[in-house]
């Protein structure tokens, strides 16, 4: 699996961090390799790490900023499978997007708005978390994810009584 | 996972509160990107955001206004704090100088028009295109410029 990040702080790490922990859960053995590309932009040298990495026998890419634009359409080209970030980026290609996490700023704008409108400056960390509604999964509904859970629901795929 | 805000996403100006002729103000908010607002990233998720929080208001209470590919330009967070804005959103880079000065002295409100700035209308949404790489950084002019300006033209 490869990890395509801008530079190693911030919420890119987070995720980077947290991609990595989890495929560690999934499976020990599998191998995740982490490129910090230096920039947050530079869509075509994302493009050129994802086709280096899916050379090197990577079946899954993610990443974060706004560079990976040019990761998924490698990753789109060859087949690989991949995870999105920051919004939602299955329409960008909906046959390997599996999910993404989006992102909601609402949780923290609407308290910030509350403060500074009742004159309080700054010194207030918010925290945006799948509880809080902050990070919500996005499951692309035409992937293979999707499909499955779309055929649980409607019954074509029988489960275990 | 949780994603820690703190001094990414909103930098507080100070400006007069309340009211004006007894109606409240419209809280104003200048967004400042290094992308677009469609890039499919950070600068789509916030706008977006911005955008649902309008939707909630309403536009006589919340307006904003957005720059894009601003990224050659860290003074211009600096020019939105001198603005009528109650609060600049940018991102971590961007927004430092906007940071730095709010920290360090009160912001005024001289009013003057900003280059590159955006009011937000419907319209604009998911229009403009992915930001260019190339922009971030100096072209080549640029440097031979800044060279020349530093008397270094014997070096060179």
């Amino acid at each position: 699996m490869g990890v395509i990040g801008p530079i190693e702080t911030g919420d890119a790490k987070r995720y980077t961090e947290g991609f990595e922990a989890g495929v560690m859960a999934t499976n020990p053995n599998a191998k995740v390799s982490v490129t910090w590309t230096g920039s947050y932009s530079d869509v075509s040298l994302a493009a050129e790490t994802a086709r280096t990495m899916i050379k090197a026998g990577a079946d899954v890419l993610t990443g974060t900023s706004q560079m990976v634009i040019g990761a998924i359409g490698v990753a789109k080209k060859e087949g690989a499978i991949w995870f999105g970030y920051d919004v939602d980026q299955a329409p960008h290609a909906p046959q390997i997007v599996v999910s993404s996490v989006v992102v909601d700023w609402t949780v923290a704008l609407r308290p910030m708005i509350a403060l500074i409108q009742d004159g309080t400056m700054g010194e207030t960390v918010f925290d945006l978390t799948l509880e809080n509604g902050g990070l919500k999964i996005a499951v692309n509904a035409e992937g293979l994810v999707g499909k499955t859970i779309d055929g649980i629901i409607n019954g074509d795929i029988k489960v275990g009584e | 996972m949780n994603k820690v805000l703190a001094g990414f996403v909103l930098v507080a100006l100070i400006v007069s509160s309340v009211a004006i002729l007894g109606m409240a103000a419209p809280f104003k908010v200048a967004f400042v990107t290094p992308s677009t607002v469609n890039d499919s990233a950070w600068s789509q998720s916030m706008y977006d955001a911005l955008v649902a929080i309008q939707n909630e208001m309403g536009e006589d209470n919340f307006q904003f206004v957005y720059s894009e590919n601003s990224s050659l330009s860290p003074m211009r967070p600096r020019r939105y704090a001198t603005t009528p804005a109650r609060a600049t959103t940018s991102s971590s880079r961007t927004g430092h100088s906007t940071v730095s000065r709010w920290l360090t002295s009160p912001p005024t409100f001289r009013t003057r028009r900003l280059p590159g700035v955006r009011r937000r209308t419907r319209s604009r949404i998911r229009e403009s295109p992915t930001s260019s790489p190339i922009s971030r950084f100096p072209s080549r002019a640029d440097t031979l410029m800044e060279c020349w300006r530093r008397s270094c033209r014997k070096a060179a």
